[in-house]
């Protein structure tokens, strides 16, 4: 099942091949088609996760695959979806369509390449997140790079090819010291492996965790960004096209707060703990300093990516709260994270398309000429600001309340966070769509048509369904969210002062 | 004194045997009727070579062992490496029917030489004693020699390059000879298995021997161009014509390396102490000078040279690595660079024009001009730069690997690092192809038949080296590494 789904992306991209450049509609009904197939099955897929995982014990995994590929070498073929992977394979199958749907318009030249790139993406981030064997997961995270960069460099804006290589080269760096310590932790028991299930259950001494968990968390912290490793994003976002970006911000970086949640954090807790000061430091710099340097962007597109840095850094302070309300919390923050930026940066292509700028100053009153849009748009920053009842409320209140158990400067700090989110999103809001008419071209920008319509529903439907019954998708995460967190040997709450004494060394600077 | 019946086991020398003899047939035909002789001598020649491949397959059956006293190893990993250097020298053989004819060159002298040096490859993968390393060694770089200046009608720097392999060559040959006779002063015998026993059981000299083996690694370390040794490497294949060039980067390399393979890992596994660290200093330097100084290449032929030196680096990680492992990762890593890099060259001559060596201007807009040959080339350089999951990934985690598994933790860092570095300049190929604009003249690109078959060849090549199918050639480079020695 999990293969077949895997696959289907890719066999898409393969046929695709066979067609004619000319054939545009055929191209993209064709991608279509594949991406809707995928999405449903991933959705399917998703029902079945809660369905088994919901109250199991740990480490229950639905549609589980498990075959010797390389026998010698302990690897293996190990796949299987609980309900934080499951979650994200929902998001990446949805996600698919939308960009086959909503943001291929504007691909005037070489669409075949395009699609064929798009769907070869989808195929890798799916790979990312069913695989249960280090080596598995390791082919899949890298070879997400290569569609990417294409997408990037041969269909984005002006600094594309600047972007192209600095997200790779970034990203490349991180992964191949994860790929020496992957290698290291494979061959540390008696028999190599590279099963993650085996592997949890063969701890390192807690001093031999730390540098292979460094090497994890330096690849891992590259994806999310966390904030020192964050300046690849906002060219990437930037620069890259409107599939390209909503692929990025929508799934990709959750493969980096994933990691952390699947492998840096249960397989060297200790090593995670003894960090974690660190990264609430650092995840706390990023939100601060993402919301600041968003409040003062005049492009539109730069502001959402560097809200992306903001809300990563509080899928990682809720991660390394290392208590259940946190983590859950991490974990159902990135998923809304992907669906509201992810929407964001959909609608935000719509009006690029349009009017062929995304500087704030060129806009103003689009509300009396675009009411639909401007209606959808309101909807996604409330759910990215975080109002009850749609998506982003949950996540960022289980975070700063797991936050505050471990420390209240940090969650207050936190909390500054979520203020200046609401104070950027709702100000560009404000400047965008109020006011009078800016000029003649603002006036000619016809409203949102059916089929992009069409594209935004999924986003909408799972920003109200997520904000409304959270609790579904925690209580499928729940067993595993449980579990990672009793990996974690809180003892005494020795950390905690600790924590409030460096983050206030780390603001002074 | 007990009697041993003479041990000549054919089966052992039919590759080596049929390559060879293809050789001077063609030579006599094309001399005796020189009418129509270039075809006649190409499809002959390709004719031979397939035939040697077949001719592998009883070895890989029977499994002879040692045979002619054992001078000759047909050993899994000797055919697994023949058949490679087989399928290399066809396509250099095709591509010279159509590119070396331009520059002047009789079709079927290039063939002579081409099979030639693949007789003397053969023999070195094949090698079980330092006298057949030297023999084979020879054969292939006297049919070098002559190649690399084939083109001097047209290109002074041809001459210049022949000139300079040939000096270069026979300095370093004279290290080679010095260091077998080291060993030999050590151990009391030039036999591969020989010396490891002499070895094992202590009964070797080690002064002796530590000076003997680092004389054989600076002979052959010039071969396979590891840095220090490698000032010829980026001048001769510059010189070279772009057919020979490619023939010397994947067949030299890989038929060298496989003897430093039986040299170092094999027979002198039990010394590794006096040469291990030796050899992974030499990785690191390899591999650091020559990708640091590929990033700063426009030349693409210079550039696939300098990254043809960087890979040598890569594969004496696995040589230092040691043990089974480390050989299953140089077997394998072979085979995938063999291909990938072949793949390059082709791609390199398919866009050369008249009297001028192309640039990386040269490739702006490739993706117009012809969409296929940029996704070939593209697909070469990711697997070069060892993104997952092209072949060049598996090769690379192979090695790394090895390293770990050998405690070599700071070599594996190494490694890694500089592959990143490798990553800048094969991604700057990718960018002139697929995301510039092709310049106003661009010519538009047309491939000739022979040049789309070699390509199709390293395309397969590199996708059946590639994940998921290249896990069948990794069991097959592990067996045969464990059936080594």
């Amino acid at each position: 099942m999990l293969t077949l789904l895997i696959c289907l992306p890719l066999l898409g991209a393969l046929l695709l091949l066979r067609r004619s450049e000319a054939e545009r509609e055929a191209l993209r009904l064709e991608a279509l088609l594949w991406t809707l197939l995928t999405g449903v099955l991933s959705i399917f897929a998703y029902l079945h996760v809660i369905d088994v995982c919901t109250g199991a014990p740990a480490n229950t995994f639905a549609y589980e695959v498990n075959a010797p590929l390389i026998p010698r070498f302990g690897v293996t073929y190990h796949l299987g979806l609980d309900g934080i992977s499951g979650l994200l394979v929902m998001l990446t199958g949805v996600l698919g369509f939308v960009c086959v749907q909503g943001a291929t318009a504007g691909v005037k030249d070489g669409l075949k390449g395009f699609l064929v790139a798009l769907l070869v993406l989808e195929s890798a981030i799916l790979g990312v997140f069913c695989a249960l064997d280090l080596f598995v997961f390791y082919i899949f995270w890298e070879a997400v790079l290569i569609p990417m960069y294409f997408l990037i460099g041969c269909w984005g804006g002006d600094r594309r090819i600047y972007a192209a290589v600095k997200f790779f080269l970034y990203t490349l760096v991180g992964s191949l010291l994860m790929l020496v310590a992957l290698l290291f932790v494979a061959y540390q028991g008696q028999q190599p492996t590279f099963d993650l299930t085996v592997l949890y259950r063969q701890r390192l001494a807690p001093d031999r965790q730390l540098l292979p968990f460094l090497a994890f968390a330096l690849a891992f912290a590259i994806k999310v960004p966390l904030m020192p490793f964050h300046t690849w994003l906002p060219d990437a976002h930037t620069e890259a096209p409107t599939a390209g970006s909503i692929m990025l911000a929508g799934v990709l970086l959750k493969m980096g707060t994933y990691g952390f949640i699947r492998i840096a954090i249960p397989l060297f807790p200790d090593a995670a703990l003894h960090f974690g000061p660190w990264f609430v430091t650092l995840a706390v710099c990023g939100i601060l300093y993402g919301a600041l340097v968003a409040l003062v962007q005049p492009d539109v597109k730069k502001l959402v990516a560097y809200s992306s840095v903001a809300h990563l850094g509080f899928v990682m302070l809720g991660l390394f709260s290392f208590n259940l309300l946190g983590l859950q919390g991490g974990m159902i923050q990135q998923v809304n994270h992907g669906v509201s930026t992810g929407a964001l940066f959909l609608l935000v292509g719509l009006i690029y398309e349009r009017r062929h700028s995304r500087q704030i100053a060129d806009f103003g009153g689009l509300f009396t000429q675009m009411p639909l849009y401007s209606r959808l748009f309101l909807l996604t920053v409330l759910a990215s600001v975080g109002l009850p009842g749609l998506c982003g409320f949950v996540g960022e209140y289980l975070v700063l309340f797991g936050a505050s158990q471990r420390s209240m400067a940090v969650a207050a700090l936190a909390g500054v966070g979520v203020i200046l989110a609401a104070a950027y999103l709702l100000w560009m809001f404000q400047r965008v769509f109020y006011g009078p008419v800016a000029s003649d071209e603002v006036r000619a920008m016809p409203d949102i048509t059916r089929p992009e319509l069409l594209s935004f529903v999924p986003l909408a439907v799972l920003m109200v369904v997520l904000g409304l019954f959270p609790s579904v998708f925690l209580k499928a995460a729940e067993p595993t969210m449980q579990w990672v967190q009793q990996q974690v040997p809180l003892t005494a709450a020795a950390a905690v002062p600790e924590t409030g004494s460096k983050l206030r060394r780390g603001v002074a600077h | 004194m007990d009697f041993r019946p003479p041990d000549m086991n054919l089966w052992a020398a039919l590759p080596t045997a049929v390559v060879g003899a293809t050789a001077l047939v063609t030579l006599l035909l094309s001399v005796l009727r020189p009418a129509g002789a270039a075809r006649r001598s190409i499809s002959f020649t390709l004719f031979g070579l397939a035939l040697a491949a077949v001719g592998c397959l009883p070895a890989a059956i029977f499994r002879p062992g040692p045979s002619f006293q054992g001078m000759l190893v047909l050993d899994p990993a000797a055919v697994l490496l023949s058949l490679l250097l087989l399928g290399a020298t066809a396509v250099c053989v095709l591509l010279a029917s159509r590119y070396l004819v331009h520059d002047g060159v009789d079709a079927a002298e290039a063939a002579v030489l081409l099979t030639l040096g693949c007789a003397g490859m053969l023999f070195m993968v094949s090698a079980g004693n330092l006298l057949m390393v030297f023999i084979g060694l020879e054969t292939m770089s006297v049919a070098l020699y002559i190649l690399a200046g084939l083109a001097g009608a047209r290109d002074r720097t041809s001459h210049e390059a022949a000139l300079k392999y040939l000096l270069l060559g026979a300095f370093a040959t004279g290290f080679l000879v010095y260091g077998m006779a080291f060993v030999y002063g050590a151990t009391g015998s030039l036999d591969l298995r020989e010396i490891g026993a002499r070895i094992a059981g202590g009964g070797a000299a080690p002064g002796f021997l530590a000076v003997g083996l680092a004389l054989l690694l600076i002979g052959l370390g010039f071969k396979v161009a590891l840095v220090p040794f490698h000032m010829w490497a980026p001048d001769v294949y510059e010189g070279a014509p772009t057919t020979v060039a490619a023939y010397m980067a994947v067949g030299v390399k890989v038929a060298a390396f496989m003897a430093l393979l039986r040299v170092f890992n094999v027979a002198a596994g039990g010394a590794a102490a006096s040469w291990q660290a030796a050899v992974a200093w030499l990785a690191v330097l390899t591999m650091l000078v020559g990708n640091l100084v590929a990033l700063a290449q426009t030349s693409l032929k210079r550039l696939l040279a300098y990254s043809s030196i960087a890979h040598a680096g890569y594969l004496a990680v696995g040589l230092a690595a040691g043990g089974a492992a480390g050989a299953q990762a140089v077997l394998f890593y072979s085979v995938a660079y063999g291909f990938m890099t072949l793949g390059a060259f082709v791609v390199l001559l398919a866009l050369e024009r008249a009297d001028d060596k192309p640039q990386l201007d040269d490739l702006r807009g490739l993706r117009r001009r012809h969409p296929l040959l940029a996704a070939a080339l593209a697909t070469f350089m990711f697997a070069l730069a060892g993104i997952p999951p092209l072949s060049g990934f598996l090769g690379k985690w192979l090695l790394i690997s090895a390293a770990v598994q050998a405690g070599q933790v700071p070599l594996a860092v190494a490694a890694v690092l500089c592959s990143a570095i490798a990553a800048f300049y094969y991604l700057r190929i990718v960018v002139y192809s697929y995301m510039r604009e092709p310049a106003d003249d661009a010519s538009p690109v047309t491939l000739a038949a022979e040049t789309r078959q070699a390509l199709a060849a390293c395309l397969i090549g590199t996708l059946l080296c590639s994940f998921p199918f290249g896990l069948w050639l990794l069991s097959a480079a592990g067996w045969a590494a464990g059936a080594l020695r």
